[in-house]
Formats: C-alpha cells, sequence, structure tokens
C-alpha cells in the first residue's frame, strides 16, 4: 500500500493503482468521460485533469498511477480552468442546449422553443435529458449556463451528421450525440470481444461506426448494449421505452431468460419496466448482461399480458374476479381428481418457492409429483450423468471459467442459448485459455477455440466421447488433432468443460452430457464433476431438478385434469396439445393467454418472474435472489400468492411466503439454508459435494439419419422471447433472424432457394412453412430450426425422430 | 574485415571499375519524386529511345537527385574516357532529343543546360561543382552518393565505402557501437535531438524479446523531403544504418515505414532491401556473423500522425494509426508490445558514417553545439527549391540568400517556418537565428526534421494560421478532445476571421486554445496551435488588423477582398471571364464586371490575364470607381 496526500487529506492506495480509480472510491472528484474501471486508460476526453507534485503542468489522473509519497491535488483554479476549457471544447460539438439554455427547466415537450432553436438541439428532444453523464459532469464542474462557444458558427452545426440509426428494435445510435469518448468502442471490443464498433475516419470526422460503417443490424452486433451502459451521452440508447425510462425505482433482481442467472436491475415507472441494466455484485455475469436480459422485459406491450382472471363460459373465456377464479379452478380440479389423474406442470421460470407449493399441491390435492414440460431433456441429461457420477449435480463453478487455463465446450452454440457463458469463455480464451469448441454449428467462440471439431448435425456428444476416448487412450486421430494438441497435458485444476444439453431432443441432450462427462473424465479424472458445468435449458431448470420435478415425465394420455404454472408445454412437449380435450380440466396460473391458458377452464392471471419473491438455481447451482420488481398487470396476482390460495381452496396447506417456502426447502435440502439469508444480486453457490465417482461409460451409437436429405439442428436462439414465443407472437424474434428456416449458403444454391424465400420444410409428416434465410453457422447438409420457432415445432421432429432428416419444398411464394 | 563482406565489396569495386571504364559515355538521368514532377521519366525515355535509333555505343542509367530540385531534370553525362562528368539541369523532355544527340553524337558540352562540372575540366568554362554558390559551405556526407551512383544498384554503393561501416560493427561489441555513436554527438534527426545512442542503449538493455527496430520515414511535413531524397537517392545507407543499429541494439526485426505518398521511395527500398538480402546483407546469419537481421519495407497509409512514433508503431501492429498513451515507452513496450526503437531516416543514415570514420570525424564537420551535418529543404517564395546538407550553425539568412537564391523576384521576406506544421512561423527579424536546435526550443517551437519555409508579403498570417491549424485538424487522430475539438474551434475563428468576422473576443480565444491544446497525449495535439501561437506572438498587428480594420495587408483573405476589372481594354479578359470556375466575370452592355457574391477569390483570372483583374479592400470606402462608359 502506498500513502498519498489529496488535498491535504492522507489515503492509503494500492502502489500502481489507476489514480482516477483511487480519488473516486474516496470520495474525491474528478470529472471522466472516456475511462472505463478496469479497463486500459484511453486518455481521449482529457478532462480528469489533477496536479500531481513533481512533473510540471497538469496530469491526467486515468494515465497516472499511484506512488507512495505522491502529493496531488484536485480543486485548485489551475484545475477548475482547465477542466472547464476542455469540457468547453466538448460542448462546442455536442447539443447543448440542455445545460446553456435559461428555460431548460420550465419547458414542456409541446412548448415552442423560445431560442428558436433547430428542434433537433433542444434539450427537451433529447431523451437522455436528466440522466446524462456529460450533463451531470458539465454541472459538477460549474459548466451549466457557459457558453463559451456563443455567437460562433459552430462547425458541428454546420456539418451533416449521419442520420440516427433507429432500425433495429434494441438499439439507437445517433452520431449527432456522440463526443467519440470510444467507450462504446472498448467496451465492445475488450469488455465483449464482439469488435461490433470501430472508430472510422480521423480529425474532425473522427466517427464511431458499427461494423463497415453501415446499419448496426448489419454489422456484428449482438446488441448486449454493454455501449449504452458505458455511453456518456444520448448516442446509445435503449429503443424500447426510451422516452419514459426515468424510473421511480430500481430493483435489482434475477434474469429470467436463461440458466446463468444474471444479475439485472430493473427499472420501474409505475411497477412497469422502463428500463434495464446490469446488476452488481454477481460474480458470473459481473457488469454485464445479454440482448435476452436487457430487452425481454419488454418482449410484450403490457396489454398483451394477462390482467384478468378468466373462468370458462360454454365456448368462451369470460373475465372473472381472483376470488371465483380460484374458487372455479379449485371446483374443477376437485371434480377431475374424481374422476381420474391430476398432473401438475411447472414451467422452468418459476421459482423454487412456487415450484414447492406446486409440488405440495400436486402431493396433498392430488396424490402426484408435480413435473415440468423440461423433464423429458432433465432427466435425460441426469441419466447420463448419474450413470457416470453417480449424481446428477456437477460441482463446476462458474466464476472459475474466466480464469480458466483450458476450457472444453460441448455445445450448440452456448453464445445464443447462455450468452454470458459464451463470454467468460471468450475472457477465459482472450486470456491465453485453450479453448475446444465441439459443436456442428459455426458459432462465435469457434474464432476464440485453439480448436474446433466439428461433427455430423446432432452428434456433438459423440464427438466429445470419442475425444474423450483418445484422450484416455493415447491415440490419435485426424479429425481431432487440433482438439488433441490443444487437451493433452491440460492442468486439471484450471480446466473447465461447460455442456449446453439440446433443449429439443432428450436422446441429443443425454449423449451431450454424457460426451461432455467422458471427456470432464478423461481431463480431470476423479475430480472431474467439479470441472464440469451444465448449463440447462430454461432459468430454473436446476432448482426444478433439486426439488424433483424432473424425477418424472407427464404421462399426458388420460389426463382428467391438468395445473399448469408459468408454461405452455405445447411449446416444448408437442405430445401436451393430446392433454387439451374437452374431458381435461385444465387450470392454467400464467401472465399469457398461449394455447395451453386458451384450453383451459380457467386462467389465474399472475405476474412474471419479474414480479417474483423467491429464488432461482441457476447452472452451477448457484442460488440467486429474485425480487419483486415489476407489478403484475392489472389484476393478476403474483404467482406464489396464486399458488397459495389455489391450495387453500383446495385444503391444502402451504407455507404463507416464499422465505417460509425457502425455510421449508431448506429442512429438506440443508445446501439451501443459506440462501435464506442471500442478499439480492450476489447469489450464493450450494455446497455441491464431489460426485460419489467418475466413470467413463461409452454411449451406444448415435441413431442413424436418412441418407440424402438435411439434417434438422434446433436449438435455443439469442432472440426469441420465450414468453412472447408462447403466444405465437409474430413480433417474439423481433429481429426476424430465427423466425427462418436458415440454411447455409451453399445449401441454398444447390436447392436453387434465395434469402426470403418461402419454403416448406418437411419430414414426410409434419410441415413448417417459413422463409429462407442463409447463415453461415449451418453445416452444409443441415436445416437450422430455432427451437421457439412456430411454436415448437422442432421438437415435434425430434419426437417423431431421434435424428430428424427433413426435405426443403420449391419456394411456394417467388 | 569481416571475410564474406569483404569479397563482396571487392566484387562491386571490381564490377563498379569496369563499369566506369568500359569505354562507353555514360548518361544519367535523375530518377526522383522532384524530377519525375517535371517529366524525368518522359526524359529518360526520349533519350533511351534516340541512342537505340542512332545507334549510338552509351549506357543509359539513372541516378538519384543532386539536391538541385528547382532544376529537374538533371542529367549527368561523363565522357567515354571518363575524363569529365558534367552536371546538367532543366533537360525536360522537349530538350532531351536534342541535348542527347549535342552531347552523345556531337560530343559538344551544352553550356546554356550546364550546372556545373562534376569531374574534368569543362571546355566551356562550365563551373566545377564545388565552386558553383549552391554548393559552396555544404559537406556531403550523407548525400555523398546522391546523383553519383544508381540507387537500384547495390554494387555501386558497396564499391563506394558502402558497409564498411558495417563491417566495423561487426568487430564490435553492442556496447562500443553504441559508445561510439554516443560520443559523436548524434542527436535524433527527426526533430527531437535526443541523443541516438542513449536510445539504442535503452532498447539494448531491454530484457524483453524479441526486439525491432523501426525507421520511420513517414516524412509528413509539407515543405520536408529530406528522408526521400535519402531513400530515393541511396537507399543502402538507410538499410545499413539499420544493421548497424540492430548489431548493437540485439533486434533481429526491422522495419521500413514508407508514408503512402512517397510511392518511388517505397519501391526504391523494396529493391534495395530485395538486393541486400540477395548478397546476405539481410537475412540469417549476416556474413557469417552470426547476426540475424530482418527488414521489412511497409508503407502507411496516408496518415500524418503515423509519423509520430507510437502511431507508426499502432499502424504496423495493424491497428487504426493513433498515437498511444506513454509510458509505457518504445523501449518498453512497442511493436507488439516488444521493445523497440524507432529512429529517422536521418539518424540511422549517419550510423554507417560514424562507425566508418569514427565518431571524432563525424563530430568535428564544425565547432556548433549540435554535432554533424544536417540536410535541409528550402521552399516557399524563392528561388531556388532543393535539399542541401550542411553542419548546424549557419544562418537561415544563409540558407534562403546562398541556397535558397533569395527571395523570388519582387517577393519579400516576411517570415519562415521551419519545423512543418506543428511549429511555428517566425518572421523576417529572425533571419539571422542559426539552425541549431536550442533557439527554436527557446522559442516554443523546435528546428524539425529539416523542411524550412519561407513566405513573403503576399502570404496573410491568418491564411498561414488558417492553413496549418486546418491541416492538424484534419490529421487529428480523433483521441484527444482538446486536439480533434481545440483545432476545429480555432480553424472556426480564423475561418470567420479571414470571412471578415473578426472580434477583438478573437485572440484571447485563440490564446485560451493554445494553452488549453497542451493537455493532449501526443505532440501532434500539444503543438498543433503553435502556429497560431508565434503568429500571435510575432504577427499580432496584422490579426489586429484584419479584425479591426476588416483589411488584409496580404491582400488575399476572400473575406476582407474584392476582385474588380482593372482594364476593361484588357484582350485576355474573355479568356479569364472563360476560367472563372464560377461564371462571375460578365460581359454586361456597360462592359465587363465581376459579380462578387460569385466571385470565390480563386485567382485563376489574375493568373490569365494578371493586368485586367486587381484585388481591392473589400470593406474600404468605396473609391469613385470609372465607368464602364468612362473607360471606354
Amino acid at each position: 500500500m502506498a500513502k498519498i496526500t489529496v488535498n491535504g487529506r492522507v489515503i492509503e492506495a494500492p502502489d500502481g493503482a489507476v489514480l482516477l480509480e483511487v480519488l473516486k472510491e474516496n470520495g474525491f472528484y474528478v470529472s471522466s468521460l472516456c475511462y472505463i474501471p478496469g479497463l486500459k486508460p484511453y486518455a481521449g476526453c482529457r478532462t480528469c485533469l489533477v496536479d500531481v507534485e513533481g512533473p510540471p503542468g497538469l496530469q491526467l489522473s486515468c494515465t497516472t498511477t499511484v506512488q507512495d509519497g505522491m502529493v496531488v491535488r484536485t480543486d485548485t483554479e489551475e484545475i477548475r480552468a482547465a477542466r472547464k476549457a476542455v469540457t468547453s471544447i466538448i460542448l462546442a460539438n455536442h447539443s447543448d442546449r440542455c445545460l446553456t439554455c435559461h428555460r431548460r427547466e420550465h419547458c414542456h415537450p409541446g412548448d415552442i422553443c423560445l431560442r428558436d432553436d433547430v428542434v433537433t438541439h433542444r434539450c427537451l428532444t433529447c431523451s437522455k435529458n436528466y440522466r446524462c453523464e456529460l450533463q451531470a459532469t458539465c454541472e459538477k464542474v460549474e459548466m451549466a449556463g457557459y457558453e463559451p462557444w456563443v455567437g460562433e458558427e459552430r462547425s458541428w452545426y454546420a456539418t451533416a451528421h449521419p442520420e440516427a440509426d433507429r432500425a433495429n428494435p434494441f438499439l439507437e445510435f445517433d452520431p449527432q450525440m456522440c463526443i467519440i469518448c470510444t467507450r462504446c468502442q472498448r467496451a465492445c471490443n475488450e469488455i465483449r470481444h464482439t469488435g461490433a464498433i470501430t472508430l472510422s475516419g480521423k480529425g474532425w470526422d473522427t466517427r464511431i461506426a458499427f461494423g463497415a460503417g453501415g446499419p448496426i443490424h448489419e454489422s456484428n452486433c449482438d446488441f448486449c448494449g454493454a455501449c449504452i451502459d458505458v455511453c456518456p451521452t444520448a448516442a446509445l440508447m435503449e429503443h424500447p421505452n426510451k422516452w419514459v425510462a426515468k424510473p421511480d425505482r430500481w430493483t435489482t433482481t434475477t434474469c429470467d431468460s436463461c440458466a446463468i442467472g444474471c444479475s439485472i436491475r430493473l427499472g420501474t415507472k409505475e411497477g412497469r419496466g422502463v428500463i434495464v441494466r446490469p446488476g452488481v455484485g454477481n460474480p458470473v455475469s459481473g457488469n454485464q448482461i445479454c440482448v435476452r436480459g436487457r430487452f425481454h422485459y419488454a418482449s410484450l406491450k403490457p396489454r398483451e399480458r394477462l390482467g384478468r382472471h378468466l373462468v370458462r363460459r360454454g365456448t368462451i373465456l369470460a373475465p372473472s374476479n381472483y376470488a371465483d377464479a380460484v374458487a372455479e379452478a379449485a371446483r374443477h380440479l376437485r371434480q377431475a381428481r374424481e374422476r381420474g389423474r391430476v398432473a401438475v406442470l411447472v414451467g422452468g421460470t418459476a421459482t423454487n418457492e412456487e415450484a414447492l407449493l406446486a409440488r405440495i399441491v400436486a402431493r396433498e390435492a392430488f396424490g402426484t409429483e408435480a413435473t415440468t414440460a423440461l423433464a423429458p431433456v432433465l432427466r435425460a441429461v441426469a441419466g447420463a450423468l448419474e450413470a457416470r457420477f453417480g449424481t446428477a449435480r456437477m460441482a463446476g463453478n462458474l466464476e472459475a471459467l474466466a480464469k480458466a487455463k483450458t476450457v472444453v465446450v460441448v455445445h450448440d452454440d452456448i453464445e445464443e442459448s447462455h450468452n454470458i457463458a459464451s463470454l467468460r469463455v471468450k475472457d477465459a480464451a482472450v486470456a491465453g485459455a485453450r479453448l475446444v469448441v465441439i459443436g456442428a454449428l459455426r458459432s462465435e467462440l469457434c474464432d476464440f477455440a485453439a480448436a474446433w471439431v466439428r461433427p455430423a448435425p446432432n452428434e456433438e456428444g459423440w464427438a466429445a466421447a470419442r475425444l474423450a476416448e483418445l484422450l484416455l487412450g493415447g491415440a490419435d486421430e485426424a479429425a481431432f488433432a487440433d482438439a488433441l494438441a490443444a487437451l493433452r497435458g491440460a492442468d486439471p485444476e484450471s480446466t473447465m468443460v461447460l455442456v449446453a444439453p439440446n433443449p429439443v431432443s432428450p436422446g441429443k441432450a443425454a449423449a451431450m452430457a454424457a460426451g461432455a462427462a467422458n471427456l470432464a473424465i478423461a481431463l480431470c479424472g476423479e475430480r472431474a464433476s467439479e470441472h464440469l458445468v451444465v448449463l440447462p435449458p430454461e432459468a430454473n431448470a436446476h432448482g426444478l431438478l433439486d426439488l424433483g420435478l424432473a424425477a418424472n415425465e407427464p404421462d399426458w394420455e388420460g389426463l382428467a385434469g391438468l395445473l399448469v404454472f408459468r408454461d405452455d408445454p405445447t411449446l416444448t412437449v408437442p405430445a401436451a396439445a393430446t392433454a387439451l380435450r374437452p374431458e381435461c380440466a385444465v387450470v392454467v396460473i400464467d401472465g399469457l393467454l398461449h394455447e395451453t391458458a386458451k384450453a383451459a377452464s380457467v386462467v389465474i392471471a399472475e405476474g412474471r418472474a419479474y414480479a417474483a419473491e423467491g429464488t432461482y438455481t441457476a447452472a452451477d447451482f448457484r442460488v440467486q435472489r429474485l425480487a419483486p420488481a415489476v407489478r403484475p398487470e392489472g389484476e393478476a396476482v403474483r404467482g406464489f400468492e396464486a399458488l397459495r390460495a389455489l391450495a387453500e381452496a383446495l385444503g391444502v396447506s402451504v407455507p404463507a411466503t416464499p422465505e417460509e417456502a425457502l425455510l421449508q426447502i431448506a429442512a429438506e435440502r440443508p445446501d439451501y439454508m443459506p440462501a435464506a439469508d442471500l442478499i439480492v444480486g450476489e447469489g450464493i453457490r450450494l455446497d455441491v459435494s464431489r460426485a460419489p465417482k467418475a466413470a467413463v461409460v461409452p454411449l451406444a451409437e448415435p441413431p442413424a439419419a436418412a441418407a440424402g436429405t438435411l439434417r434438422l439442428i434446433s436449438s435455443r436462439d439469442l432472440y426469441t422471447a420465450l414468453d412472447a414465443a408462447a403466444l405465437r407472437h409474430p413480433e417474439a424474434e423481433k429481429l426476424h433472424r430465427y423466425d427462418r428456416v436458415r440454411l447455409a449458403p451453399a445449401d441454398m444454391a444447390r436447392l436453387a432457394v434465395r434469402e426470403g424465400d418461402v419454403v416448406e420444410v418437411t419430414d414426410g409428416r409434419l410441415t413448417v412453412t417459413a422463409p429462407v434465410a442463409a447463415d453461415e453457422r449451418v453445416p452444409e447438409g443441415a436445416v437450422y430450426l430455432s427451437s421457439l420457432m412456430a411454436g415448437g415445432i422442432a421438437a415435434a421432429f425430434f419426437a417423431a425422430s431421434p435424428m430428424p432428416t427433413v426435405r426443403i419444398g420449391a419456394p411456394v411464394t417467388a | 574485415m569481416n571475410a564474406a563482406l569483404q569479397s563482396l565489396i571487392t566484387r562491386a569495386r571490381e564490377s563498379y571499375e569496369a563499369w566506369l571504364t568500359n569505354g562507353r559515355p555514360k548518361v544519367n538521368v535523375c530518377i526522383d519524386t522532384s524530377s519525375l514532377a517535371r517529366g524525368a521519366d518522359e526524359t529518360l525515355r526520349i533519350i533511351r529511345e534516340t541512342v537505340a535509333r542512332e545507334g549510338i555505343d552509351a549506357d543509359i542509367g539513372i541516378i538519384g537527385s543532386w539536391g538541385f530540385c528547382w532544376m529537374e531534370p538533371t542529367v549527368t553525362v561523363r565522357t567515354a574516357g571518363g575524363t569529365r562528368t558534367i552536371l546538367y539541369g532543366n533537360v525536360t523532355p522537349d530538350r532531351a532529343e536534342e541535348f542527347v544527340r549535342r552531347v552523345l553524337v556531337d560530343g559538344e558540352e551544352v553550356p546554356e543546360l550546364a550546372i556545373a562540372v562534376v569531374e574534368g575540366v569543362s571546355n566551356e568554362g562550365i563551373v566545377p561543382l564545388g565552386e558553383h554558390p549552391f554548393m559552396q559551405g555544404q559537406v556531403r556526407r550523407l548525400m555523398a552518393n546522391c546523383g553519383i551512383i544508381d540507387p537500384e544498384n547495390i554494387d555501386h554503393y558497396l564499391a563506394r565505402g558502402g558497409y564498411e561501416g558495417f563491417a566495423n560493427a561487426l568487430e564490435r561489441t553492442p556496447e562500443e557501437i553504441i559508445k561510439e555513436v554516443l560520443d559523436s554527438g548524434l542527436g535524433g534527426r527527426g526533430g527531437g535531438g535526443f541523443p541516438t545512442g542513449r536510445k539504442w542503449d535503452f532498447l539494448r538493455t531491454a530484457t524483453a524479446e524479441p526486439k525491432y527496430l523501426v525507421c520511420n520515414a513517414d516524412e509528413g511535413d509539407p515543405g520536408a523531403w529530406v528522408n526521400r531524397i535519402l531513400m530515393e537517392s541511396d537507399p543502402q545507407l538507410v538499410i545499413e544504418g539499420m544493421l548497424i543499429a540492430a548489431r548493437a541494439t540485439g533486434a533481429r526485426e526491422g522495419y521500413i515505414y514508407i508514408r503512402y505518398e512517397y510511392p518511388l521511395a517505397f519501391q526504391r527500398m523494396k529493391v534495395a532491401v530485395a538486393q541486400a538480402y540477395e548478397r546476405g546483407l539481410l537475412g540469417t546469419n549476416i556474413c557469417g556473423s552470426g547476426l540475424d537481421f530482418d527488414l521489412i519495407v511497409f508503407r502507411g497509409a496516408g496518415s500524418y500522425v503515423c509519423g509520430e512514433e507510437t502511431g507508426l508503431m499502432s499502424s504496423i501492429d495493424g491497428y487504426r494509426g493513433m498515437p498511444r498513451i506513454k509510458p509505457p515507452f518504445p523501449a518498453q513496450a512497442g511493436l507488439w508490445n516488444k521493445p523497440t526503437n524507432v529512429n529517422n531516416v536521418e539518424s540511422y543514415a549517419n550510423a554507417p558514417l560514424i562507425l566508418r570514420h569514427g565518431a571524432a570525424w563525424w563530430s568535428s564537420v564544425s565547432d556548433a553545439k549540435d554535432k554533424g551535418t544536417k540536410m535541409f529543404t528550402l521552399s516557399g517564395a524563392i528561388k531556388q527549391m532543393g535539399c542541401i546538407e550542411i553542419p548546424f550553425g549557419y544562418p537561415v539568412r544563409r540558407l534562403l540568400e546562398q541556397y535558397g537564391g533569395g527571395m523570388r523576384d519582387g517577393s519579400v521576406l516576411k517570415g519562415f517556418q521551419p519545423g512543418g506544421p506543428l511549429s511555428g512561423i517566425l518572421p523576417a527579424s529572425e533571419i539571422d537565428l542559426p539552425v541549431a536546435l536550442d533557439p527554436y526550443r527557446e522559442r516554443g517551437m523546435f528546428l524539425g526534421s529539416g523542411g524550412i519555409i519561407f513566405f513573403d508579403q503576399h502570404t496573410s498570417v491568418v491564411d498561414l494560421c488558417t492553413y496549418f491549424v486546418g491541416f492538424a485538424e484534419d490529421e487529428s487522430c480523433g483521441r484527444c478532445t482538446t486536439c480533434h475539438g481545440g483545432t476545429q474551434r480555432a480553424v472556426e475563428i480564423l475561418r470567420r476571421m479571414a470571412a471578415g468576422g473578426g472580434r477583438d473576443s478573437d485572440l484571447d480565444k485563440l490564446e485560451e486554445l493554445t494553452r488549453t491544446l497542451v493537455w493532449s497525449n501526443c505532440l501532434h495535439g500539444q503543438f498543433a496551435l503553435t502556429t497560431v501561437k508565434l503568429a500571435l506572438r510575432y504577427f499580432r498587428d496584422e490579426f489586429e488588423t484584419v479584425i479591426r480594420e476588416k483589411r488584409d495587408p496580404a491582400g488575399v483573405l476572400s473575406g476582407l477582398i474584392r476582385y474588380e476589372i482593372a482594364n476593361q481594354a484588357d484582350p485576355l479578359l474573355p479568356e479569364a471571364a472563360d476560367i472563372c470556375p464560377t461564371d462571375a466575370i460578365v460581359e454586361t452592355h456597360e462592359g465587363w464586371t465581376i459579380v462578387d457574391e460569385l466571385c470565390v477569390r480563386c485567382g485563376a483570372c489574375r493568373e490569365v490575364a494578371p493586368g485586367a483583374v486587381r484585388v481591392v479592400e473589400r470593406f474600404a470606402q468605396p473609391a469613385a470607381e470609372p465607368t464602364a462608359a468612362a473607360a471606354r
């Protein structure tokens, strides 16, 4: 530690630390508009000037490092003057009316501007007004009302700025507001390893550009929004809600979009979400989230969610009050129980506490075990792991990922399915880790990999198993040469194996888990379970696993009643549709009027996961807390409350609050006990012990595929919103990349189909019709359908055949 | 001496001697960028064709520049017996055929085109080269081969003492080489003047491997072309200098970063490097000495800031050409974050001289504080634009009057600019300053890399500032607010001033900007407003005239002047009207007139019809203009 004196006060700081960060941590104000904590200084804004005794002149605090005995001043007249002068230069190239207009606090959006400013330069026409870092900085350095360049014919006003890019549903870029601090460029490059943003031009014409300078959606931008988080002006903004995103409340909670459990801060206005920012303190996600985490809170408009409880009156679902709906639901289910079997189904975004209540209701009221539509895949994966490890709970820790020296990923594409895990894999690779990627799709990770093993479509698991065999047997095989070179001699302690089992095909998922398990054992021996992380489909899949909901698969045949909690099973299990007969009393507790809800006798409206209080168990058995961030729409209630009320109506005693429910879970599984004290955001890893055994079990041969046709690949895509997909919403995938039949360009040429042609994809019985899109990720001889496309049609193909093949018909329309 | 090198040199000498004594007359045309601009390639083609057509037995070759850039194309003619070599100038393509007939067929001298006698005695009283005013007082060491050897033939270089310095370096330890360079007092020739030996020692003592050498040939200052002369006229000298540096520092790979605008220098260096590889002077185990050194000729992409050493390294690394944050310094983390030494072309080129002749000889050229010779290029409103090599210490007046031939007819010296657009301008009263580093530093500017531009009374200081600050604005890398934004502010003010909108507060604003820009990261931003700073010091009254009286003493600021017809009867008027790009010169029933709203003051009409159009002050009381009728 070094001792430095700042404005006469002695403070301690680590030797060599960045002075700017030390000053800010110790409460000294230093303006800085380009620095990003943790990254190398860019030193572009030149406003973080301080006076360091010794060298002549002022120094930038972002490029100065702490040395013992340093004497620093942050408040001299010289600093103030220089800072003001520098800031004035920034403002001269920026629409500065939000600072300089004397009426800026009096005007309303409809007012005519008394200063006769061009409308786009007005303070009220900037959607970042009053939440702008530049504005705040200027006020802090006493620049408000300061107009050094008044009367200048500022080139900025004379320059034709490129049009703002508002062509995509997520990210807006207005070059006119840009001060070229390049934070976005560095966040994109150095934090996200995406490199979609560049600095183009030079001199006065220096600009931020996406890709080669075209629209954002034509670059390789993944819309993660890391650039928005760091932008100090209104140059980069979220498209949804940008005008109203001045929240009255911020709530840190957990994202419900995948099993990584990233922390998000959800800003709400009058109970509705208007903006999402990354949470803090989460050791896996850090301060990063993906496009789903940031934007899927707004995947549906409020009015598209269910705000009223519904009870069937003949052929129509009529609005009802809450008490009647619950009573009616209980009546239907009780009658069904008298008639026969009642199944209870819980969705993958239900909290542990909600799942517990559903399980109690299932046992006490219906004498059955609650289950989930994910059960086929979860059971298949669990089976594969249990055969090798004697347990399905792997002890691998995602926190170790970014620092791993060797990483193996067995996946369809975790860049799409579990984006932040992919980011941490990239972190590791950029830091020098040897990365081996096993997957038929050409994922972004391939660009970071020392070796990419590309098996035949859907044979990832077998390829991983083969690689394990070669590693253990010391043999070589040409297709695995690079992978073997990268993996031989790897230090088991710093090795991580990641597997993201396929969400559509239980058979493929089992093989992937089994292959990855064998590979982990080959690399890490008996401690393999501590180096293996399974990334399951959906946010709380591992919570459902821990609560036993994955132990049984639902039997859809001959059901007398069905209680569904926050799920549309038809989206993942084609057979679920067979249960939706008039003879079957269906009760749905959900916030969406999806296919299952439409067939229900009673629909109890509830808020989604963002309204829930409770916990999720993430991929690496990390328990994350959910805090109620949004208010359920209209008359809808929280899911937990709906289940509790239904239990009461059924005469079943259940915990009254989520806290009590968690304590009950902890009583049953003591490792959940610490979660009771959990702080929102940070998460706590369950104490998963090392697996009792680690034994390689060979895989059976992969199922044969029909020759001469295209193999079907399906996985979770990055962009489709789960809730909107359940509604078969045309904008479920707002970019319209994954509501298409995706083909390798070479296959498109061979089949004589062009981009946008509408074609039929059929296996002879099932058919889906959609436009074609070229996709360089897809291998030749395969066709890719998103798992959520067209009401989950892909699952139906996989249900019909373990290795489905399809034909592409001639274009339906030109 | 290293045996392999010795045999290389011996063989080269033999072949050079054989060529010199083959009994054929030799006509060598200077092919460099300056001569090409005046059609030297065409001259060479005509000479070759004439010789072939006439069946003349002669060697036609190429040479580099003699420094007589204002008389290009220059040609040397050596008689068959080798008794006499004469340097000719202005051998333009239209004169080439007659010229070659006279010198080769008739065996005459051509006194009207002759510059000087290089070797032997003239029959026609042509002066010996040493007595030519342009050459008197010049000490040609770096330029010893310039104009004499074929720059594309390594044998010429080897035969004339080339690689002897390197041979000496091979026999010494790195420490000894660095001591020799330190003893010589060689300072960085890019303008910094930092001791080259110390820089080399930083790299030698750096611990990381591999180490890199970079030759900065991104000579971007307008008015400076000394590096270009060296690379186009004697490229092997630069290679030898880098080899010596490699030997001294332990670097195994080098880059010559040549600016995009120097295609010929790039090509010449490529040829030279290829020939050096061919002879085993580059590559692995050079001349059996165990030294490995690879040299890559790298072409820039046209950015001025890539002349800043860290910007240059970013460019080679494949990144956007942006100067980096220092520290780390290049000797710690340069190319690919490895230790790197960056020197100017001329700095490297001095190393062979020091190693060949010793530090004492090298520094004894003058007793000025700055050691060694320095090349300068002179341009502007002078009679002779050329390249010279002199010891430090000569007064600028001598550069102007003797080497520059004085101001052009009708021009009066108003000031001069050493050191390029980031340096400053000095008034005519400072003309007796010596060429040395200190006096310029004391004035807050720098002598720079060798370009000196002289300007006359027709140059407006406001216009000059606008141009140079505009240049700095265009070439800013875009990192620092102060630089890319600050230069823009300055340009706005200067342009407004030039357009007649000057305000009293402008000078304070400009001064505040000069103070603010010092907070920039690299020299580009820090010195972008030096021109303005010095102009405000030395030419403040001119700014005040422009601001308060809306009058431009130089008569060029477009906002302050107006063109009008001076002579209705001038027969060239229709031609002037024709050339006007905005059709501002129109003939009405009252005669010719210039529509002021259309006129952009480009000056084309005044070039075509100097007597017909005159410049008047725009804001002066309108004189009683003679009406068109009266003029008639």
